[in-house]
């Protein structure tokens, strides 16, 4: 079905050329699922590109070799004509939609192809029953959480009925519950004979579904590994070569007890958040052990972006913070916390990362700064302008800034998304270096690797309410994966119904409507 | 930042075709703009207020038009009794305000009750060419995004102790633009550049006549409300 032969790709035209892929040769015959994986930045999303016919005709760079998609080379065909027979599901569920309704943007592709309207709409409904997206039909796409925006993009490209399907990182932004209905979705497409090809950094959704792993180094296709050498790769093998966990009840505790400090605790009281009638968060009582690194976990729409927001000061909302019977008042909460936000580009202001971390104060000493740097690895990056970094690069400037300015609680919102075992470890290592400067930090993450190698405490929220509250020791860990697997036999058993993970969400807490 | 409201799109009491609602946009912002006697003025409040209503934008419409009411009372009242340059500038300010409300409102009309779907359907039906179709369309996907983005970047710099107040504004305004502006293009260049992409990986530049799932017709509520939207233009500029 798809036919790489020695295919080579540089982004750009002049010296500037950079990334892209080498030499790659591949075959993938009809009907299988090929896993790209490997560290960020290797090649993955390129190889996807190839495939779906944006490079040559969008991105632009020094092509060589033949990319035969269907028999026909893609090159030559136009992007609309291989459109047809490719359909491309991306990372970013922001930006991949073109209609604000889902109906809408479910005959898109179909409407693109010129179909009679009568068609389209026999196709938007089989899609609608395959991926059960009852409960999505005719809604603002704006208001739907990540997951459910994943499923109507593949709903999107099913209904256009292409044979191939690509997928770059289509679970880069989704909670354990919604990816494992995402996995529910491609094993329904392979079921139905279509060719996948997915671009992932975490596997082990895919452990049952992969044919075939690609493993991608600099550009080239360095190992191929079927499902049975994939899983019999010793772990050890497997981290160094920067690739994910394949089994989420295998992952172990890596991380360290919480150092404690005599610093007192923050006492949460009364804490109540309403978004018009409905409450969407209600803790009546929650003390916080200072040097914590608290993981919040629990479904899209439980409230952990409330929660967040209330605890930096810039939500509004009733009841009280204090440090040993102090108050701390929203004002001072937003001066003394930090939000580190999943995309970090939104909270870089200046023109330079020197600047970046002087902005908002007086006089700053520039030798404190530069040590500050120095300790971060961005030194050498002192006069760059901070859109010119890489993603990690930014994450730690943000985290910098946040250092320099003395703030005592950090927020971290989503840090481990998309990222590759390598780039999670060093953002780990990062987390924990400051969390020995600061009072507290809560990190929102739905990623429990992450979590086991890096948390001291868990915090999980359901519908609003806190639901339980634990440190990670011995049974904390059993705790935690247990967790995160009834959130995933949840959608098993009621993935079907046409039950939303809003509404599952809403339906788990108490007083949610 | 994900939102957990399961909202259906808001359905109108009396569906109204997007051409209707162009043309009062059109008509609307005709009449406004066209220095209209208090009359014609008010005509044209109430009868957008009426069409806001209709498509259940209840407490837009009700906000605009309290502000509205609240702007005509210095013309009636406030000239006998302020005296000099104070009235003048307070005669000035509602005045402009008036102005630019009926347009924001009939704006309103156009972008928050219309899918993006029905849209297109409307400005195929009206012979628009693609090349014009696709850029507003995907304007107005935009409007919603810049949205998000917005209210991130601001609590991005409440958090920096930069966040936008009153006195920010006032004392450093092209400071205060600039730390808006840079995050703010630079996001929204980047989801415009993978929209673009995303689009045309699903074969938005086929050349082929696209299809329109969404039917758009006009119905019998249609032309009372077109000729309405053109009788107040008319006695706009007529009176």
């Amino acid at each position: 079905m798809i036919t790489l032969q020695n295919v080579s790709f540089r982004y750009g035209t002049g010296g500037d050329a950079s990334g892209g892929v080498r030499e790659v040769d591949l075959h993938i015959r009809k009907g299988d699922c090929v896993v790209l994986c490997g560290r960020s930045g290797c090649g993955k999303t390129t190889l996807t590109r190839l495939v779906n016919g944006l490079i040559p005709h969008f991105y632009e760079g020094v092509l060589s070799g033949e990319v035969r998609v269907g028999g026909r080379d893609s090159a030559a065909r136009s992007l609309a004509k291989t459109a047809e027979i490719v359909g491309s599901v991306f990372q970013n569920p922001r930006s991949q939609f073109f209609n604000v309704d889902t109906t809408g943007e479910l005959a898109f592709g179909c409407e693109n192809q010129g179909l009679p309207r009568e068609e389209i709409l026999r196709r938007v409904d089989g899609a609608r029953v395959l991926f059960g997206l009852d409960g999505l039909m005719d809604r603002s796409i704006f208001e739907l959480s990540g997951g459910e925006k994943q499923r109507i993009a593949c709903g999107s490209v099913y209904a256009a009925g292409p044979e191939v399907y690509v997928l770059d990182e289509p679970s880069a932004n989704l909670d354990a519950g919604a990816t494992e209905k995402l996995r529910q979705i491609l094993a329904a497409l392979k079921a139905r004979g279509k060719t996948l090809l997915i671009s992932e950094h975490r596997l082990y959704y895919l452990a049952e579904l992969a044919d075939m792993y690609l493993y991608m180094e600099d550009g080239r296709v360095t190992r191929a590994l079927d499902r049975r050498e994939m899983r019999a790769l010793p772990p050890g093998e497997r981290a160094a070569m920067g690739l994910r966990s394949l089994d989420l009840n295998g992952a172990d505790y890596r991380g360290r007890a919480a150092a404690p400090r005599d610093g007192g605790a923050l006492l949460i009281e009364n804490l109540v958040c309403r978004r018009g009638r409905r409450r969407v968060l209600d803790i009546p009582r929650l003390s916080l052990p200072s040097g914590e690194i608290l993981a919040v976990v629990g479904a899209n729409g439980a409230g952990k972006s409330t929660f967040a927001h209330c605890l930096g000061g810039i939500l509004r909302h009733k009841g009280t913070f204090s440090v040993d019977g102090k108050a701390l008042s929203d004002k001072k909460r937003v001066e003394m916390s930090y939000m580190v936000m999943q995309d970090v580009s939104r909270q870089l202001f200046t023109e330079s990362v020197l600047e970046e971390l002087s902005l908002g104060r007086r006089e700053a000493p520039v030798k404190e700064a530069e040590d500050l740097l120095r300790a971060l690895g961005l030194y050498e990056l002192r006069d760059k302008h901070p859109m010119a970094l890489s993603g990690g690069q930014k994450q730690r400037l943000a985290v910098a800034a946040a250092a320099f300015a003395g703030k005592e609680i950090l927020l971290y919102d989503e840090p481990t998304s998309g990222l590759d075992a390598v780039n999670m470890r060093r953002i780990c290592a990062l987390i924990q270096d400051m969390a020995d400067r600061v009072f507290i930090t809560a990190v929102i993450t739905h990623d429990l690797e992450f979590i086991l190698s890096c948390c001291t405490s868990v915090l999980e929220l359901s519908g609003g309410t806190v639901t339980d509250h634990y440190a990670l020791d011995g049974p904390g860990v059993e705790k935690i994966k247990r967790h995160f697997l009834k959130e995933v036999v949840n959608y098993e058993t009621k993935g079907n119904s046409g039950k939303t993970e809003n509404r599952h969400g809403a339906a788990a807490g108490a007083g949610g409507y | 930042m994900e939102t957990t409201r399961a909202a259906q799109i808001k359905k109108p009491y009396i569906r109204l075709d997007p051409r209707t609602k162009l043309l009062v946009l059109l008509t609307g912002s005709f009449a406004a703009l066209s220095a209209a006697p208090k009359s014609a003025e008010v005509m044209l409040i109430l009868f957008l207020t009426l069409l806001l209503l209709n498509e259940r934008q209840t407490g837009f419409a009700v906000k605009l038009l309290a502000v509205f009411a609240a702007m005509l009372l210095p013309d009636i009242f406030g000239a006998s009794l302020l005296d000099g340059a104070a009235g003048v500038v307070l005669l000035a300010v509602t005045r402009i305000v008036r102005i630019y409300l009926p347009v924001c409102m009939a704006f309103t009309l156009v972008v928050k009750t219309t899918t993006v779907s029905a849209f297109i359907a409307a400005l195929c039906k009206m012979h628009v060419s693609d090349k014009i179709t696709i850029p507003v369309s995907v304007m107005f996907r935009f409007i919603p995004t810049v949205k998000e983005e917005w209210q991130a970047i601001r609590a991005a710099m409440k958090f920096r102790g930069i966040g936008i107040s009153f006195k920010s504004v006032a004392i450093r305004p092209m400071l205060t633009l600039e730390y808006v502006m840079i995050p703010l293009l630079m996001s929204a260049s980047g989801i415009a550049g993978e929209l673009a992409a995303a689009s045309l990986a699903r074969g938005l530049d086929s050349g082929k006549a696209r299809t329109c799932v969404t039917q758009v017709a006009l119905g019998p509520a249609d032309y009372p409300v077109m000729l309405a939207g053109l009788a107040i233009a008319v006695c706009a500029v007529a009176g």
